[in-house]
């Protein structure tokens, strides 16, 4: 087994760690749990923290215990949940979004071919109730996982070859096997997953959550039926997730004491288990509960934002158009803004279905036609009048702020508005012949007569589709607009049925290869090519992709054997030069800059995030290690 | 009577079955079923990209691959002998968790919102219609057109914000944080009762208008009639004779108004809800349909329609105790 990139970063926080330890013999913690020590309710500080806690380096400074964390949440399972308070993963994100470093695991290795992933856990690392945190509880969580009956979201433990293989070889060192080459496994991990099990392993507790699976306890369907579900399997999944049970130990920094959906609030309070500590030896987290109110409106929420009881937040209510009003009160309430990189490969990508049956075919697969399309839009207004300037006009691309998968040609050619030039290549593309509205007409004289599919709920996107419709007819092509809602959208691309298709997608830094769809049919989040990743996938009703594209998804599995970023980098820029000479799609805008907002006290909140849902801001920048300043109230 | 009363309640039968039926078939006349709407949101949130095999696995085990007459006779036979509503795919939960809770609490801000219409609309409508034309009667009429006009959530954010810039405080929610998962108590009574004139009077106000209208007109139609006009010539104190007669015949409305009122507070009440951030069934009911969450979104509105049938019931067997006119046929 050799030693990658890992091991470096491994090695580096270890002895971070080691130091944090030697430097301070002793660890302190908060003065609640002070009290509950001495009066003996909980374990010595000693016995509850692993034997080389996590030191997590102060983005700004070492903080002092207390307060809350007033922020808000709009569902069961909102990201925002998740990326503040549960944010706990094996590995994660280093901060610069580089990497993958170690988190709950003390260490993980990976074997020269990416099928095998070898994990060592923290010594004495415990769940919230005490109980101790082993490689029993992994082995036990793919168990779960693989459960057809339970059919938990999981995407990270399979691949093409199946799902992961988990096997323990000793108390704490696990290895997880695939049956094909998995270079990304430990980027999947790192991500969140709205649906739940972004952190797959870590919210299992086996000790807990074996109670109401009937292959360890006989009584689980009685338990179920008395609990008032209808089966054993839906009581599991209600006793999993997060948000919704108290009872479950967790290995995050606050556990859930008020659940979702009782009242109009969720609670979350500290964890006197949890393994991190600050470079004094301090034990995190510093806040003593977050506390989310719940929201079904987002009005509303904003008003809590503007009384200055928001003390950092960054979903929902960030938005372009919300931002003057925030900036309005930014000064009265002591309010900053967060700086976030979006990672926005397009927020209108306009896709031309490559595999469409019937006459307009002739048009959507003429890459003249594209590229003439594409140089009729005046993007700047566009983008001008849609983002009110937070966007740029830019083709289906990685962003220059991503210098490893940024190609200069898939983000800017075609992209100059040039009427002349645009009604040149339409009428090389052989639409020369007019009807008496000034419509192109195709060959056999019908008139060329495009439907755009767009979807009910981005108003951005029907904006956009609105505009460029309007350029469109200018150069004689005829664009109707569809509006439908999503999932009828999803319905009728995934059947083939779409002309035009308009998506927005992340996707616009190192997620890129994380979510490669609008690069190349890999998934069915796009719409050049649905039958050609029915093709990738094995599935029916798929078609044969021509070849450039079948050597996209040659050195797509490619990179899936490598385990190292600039490796995988490497191979998928050599796909991003095929996507941009092959420019299946055209895109509209990208938005450059995002922000999330948070009031001055709340201190070590770096004021430069990566913004990518992928990325999981906050959770990459230790929210156990934010805290409230009270002097600066 | 008697007869009267048992035959309606035969009649409800067949009609809340029919009711449970046309629910079903509307709750899932969407393209698509709870699968493709959750996909839907799960991308939505950002980029995430969901198994397909896992989806398929996931409508097998809820059923929803399984023909419409199976998962309604599903869903209705559990409720009719186990008086179990299924699950909520959306919450996780058994649907009968989220239902009473939140219906409890609805018909608390109905009652109460009812109550303050009476007690506002009543007086109000009498008196307009008494000193018809007078300053009083002008003032009234311009501020209930005004109720009538202005939409109730946008009342409701209005009063937020300037609460918001005035006194510096957030309304909204039925409850203060530190009540809200508590179990019930006589503090936390004390604290819903704090809180409840914010909704009663923002879902009130449009009622009210409408019914001081009401009030008004069928007022002053009976108070024309020769029937007062005997009543004033014997000699009858003019308050007397006016609540005695006129006013118990324009009475009417109000109590006809109560079978309907249920429905409309809740259905009406919906987006002001979600506004003001009231734990109540419109909120759960709107997202339940959005999310096509079959069994939740059924069975709230059976219950409710359960509910507005017997409002119903009661308000016509009051209103023909109230008037020896109505016919029992």
């Amino acid at each position: 087994m050799t030693c990658h990139y890992l091991c470096r970063t491994v090695s580096a926080v270890a002895i971070t760690a080691a130091l944090a330890g030697v430097a301070h013999a002793e660890y302190n913690q908060a003065p609640s749990l002070e009290e509950q020590v001495s009066s003996g309710s909980l374990p010595a500080l000693e016995d509850r923290l692993p034997a080389t806690p996590l030191a997590v380096e102060a983005v700004e400074a070492v903080g002092t215990y207390g307060g809350t964390w007033r922020t808000a949440m709009s569902s069961r399972t909102d990201s925002w949940f998740y990326r503040t308070v549960n944010y706990d993963h094996l590995v994660m994100w280093n901060q610069d979004w580089t990497d993958v470093v170690p988190n709950v695991a003390e260490s993980v290795e990976a074997n020269e071919d990416a099928t095998v992933f070898t994990f060592t856990l923290r010594e004495g690392h415990k769940w919230s109730d005490g109980t101790p945190f082993t490689s029993a509880d992994a082995v036990f969580a793919m168990e779960m996982l693989k459960d057809t009956n339970l059919g938990i979201p999981a995407r990270a433990w399979r691949n093409a070859a199946g799902w992961a293989d988990v096997e323990a070889i000793d108390e704490r060192t696990f290895t997880v096997t695939f049956g094909e080459p998995y270079g990304t496994f430990l980027q999947d991990v790192s991500r969140i997953s709205s649906s739940e099990m972004g952190g797959g392993m870590v919210k299992l507790p086996k000790h807990f959550m074996s109670q109401f699976h009937p292959d360890y306890n006989e009584n689980a369907e009685q338990l179920a039926s008395d609990a008032g579900f209808d089966s054993w399997a839906d009581h599991f999944n209600a006793k999993w997730a997060v948000s919704q049970s108290p009872e479950k130990p967790t290995l995050s920094a606050w556990i859930v004491t008020e659940p979702f959906g009782e009242g109009s609030q969720v609670r979350a309070v500290r964890n006197p288990y949890y393994f991190k500590v600050d470079t004094e030896g301090n034990q995190l987290p510093y806040i003593d509960e977050v506390f989310f109110n719940v929201y079904q409106d987002n009005e509303v929420m904003l008003l809590q934002a503007l009384a200055g009881e928001m003390d950092f937040h960054g979903r929902h209510i960030n938005t372009v158009v919300n931002r003057p009003v925030l900036a309005d009160v930014a000064e009265e309430i002591d309010m900053e803004f967060i700086r976030l990189i979006a990672s926005s490969a397009n927020e209108g990508a306009i896709y031309f279905n490559q595999t469409f049956d019937g006459p307009m075919a002739e048009a959507l697969t003429n890459r003249d036609f594209r590229a003439g399309l594409s140089h009729a839009l005046d993007r700047e207004a566009i983008c001008d009048t849609v983002f009110v300037g937070a966007a740029v006009p830019r083709q289906i691309a990685v962003s220059p702020e991503f210098d490893p998968l940024y190609n200069e040609q898939l983000a800017n050619q075609h992209l100059e508005f040039d009427v002349d030039l645009a009604n040149e290549l339409l009428d090389k593309a052989g639409f020369t012949e007019r009807d008496g509205e000034g419509f192109r007409l195709l060959s056999n004289g019908d008139r060329v007569r495009l439907i755009i599919q767009v979807r009910t709920d981005k108003q951005d996107m029907i904006d956009i589709a609105d505009l460029a419709s309007r350029y469109w007819k200018e150069v004689g092509v005829d664009v109707q607009l569809d509006v439908v809602e999503r999932s009828l959208s999803d319905q009728r691309r995934d059947a083939n049925q779409h002309m035009l298709l308009m998506e927005d997608h992340s996707s616009g830094l190192a997620d890129a290869i994380l979510a490669a769809a609008p690069y190349l049919p890999v998934d069915d989040d796009q719409g050049f090519g649905i039958p050609w990743f029915y093709w990738y996938a094995g599935m029916d009703n798929a078609q044969e992709p021509p070849e450039q594209v079948q050597r996209q998804i040659a050195l797509y599995r490619e990179m899936g054997t490598k385990t190292q970023p600039a490796e995988q980098f490497e191979v998928f820029s050599e796909i991003l030069q095929i996507t941009a000479d092959n420019f299946f799609a055209l895109g509209t805008c990208s938005e450059e800059v995002q922000y999330s907002f948070k009031l001055d006290h709340m201190r070590n909140v770096p004021l430069t995030q990566h913004g990518s849902f992928a990325f999981a801001p906050p959770g990459p920048y230790h929210p156990a290690h934010f805290w409230l300043d009270e002097s600066m109230r | 009577m008697l007869q009267y009363v048992v035959r309606r309640i035969l009649l409800m039968i067949p009609t809340l079955f029919l009711i449970s039926f046309v629910t079903f078939i509307v709750v899932q006349l969407p393209p698509g079923d709870y699968l493709n709407a959750y996909v839907a949101a799960l991308t939505q949130e950002g980029g995430e990209t969901v198994d397909r095999e896992q989806i398929e696995m996931l409508r097998q085990r809820y059923g929803l691959d399984e023909p419409f007459m199976v998962q309604y006779w599903y869903w209705i036979s559990n409720i009719i002998f186990e008086g179990d509503f299924g699950r909520s795919f959306q919450w996780n939960q058994p649907v009968s968790d989220l239902l009473w809770g939140r219906i409890g609490l609805t018909f608390a801000v109905s009652l109460a919102s009812l109550l303050f219409v009476y007690v506002v609309a009543f007086p109000i409508g009498v008196y307009s219609a008494i000193r018809k034309y007078s300053l009083g009667d002008y003032v009234f009429t311009f501020f209930g057109f005004i109720g009538l006009a202005v939409p109730n959530f946008l009342l409701a954010l209005v009063l937020m914000v300037v609460s918001l810039q005035v006194f510096g405080v957030t309304p909204g929610g039925l409850f203060s944080p530190e009540y809200a998962s508590a179990p019930w108590s006589w503090a936390k009574f004390v604290d819903f009762l704090a809180h409840l004139w914010v909704p009663m009077i923002i879902i009130g106000t449009a009622s009210t208008a409408a019914l001081i209208r009401v009030m008004r007109a069928n007022l002053l139609d009976e108070l024309n009639k020769p029937y007062v006009e005997t009543a004033r010539a014997k000699g009858q104190s003019e308050a007397v004779l006016i609540m005695r007669y006129p006013v118990r015949i324009a009475l009417n409305p109000f109590v006809s108004r109560l079978g309907w009122e249920l429905p409309a507070l809740v259905s009406g009440a919906a987006i002001t809800s979600i506004v003001l951030n009231l734990p109540t069934a419109g909120p759960v009911l709107l997202t339940a349909l959005q999310s096509q969450d079959m069994y939740l979104a059924g069975s709230f509105i059976l219950i409710l329609s359960t509910l507005t049938v017997i409002g119903t019931l009661v308000s016509d067997i009051l209103l023909a105790w109230l008037d020896p006119r109505i016919r029992y046929s």
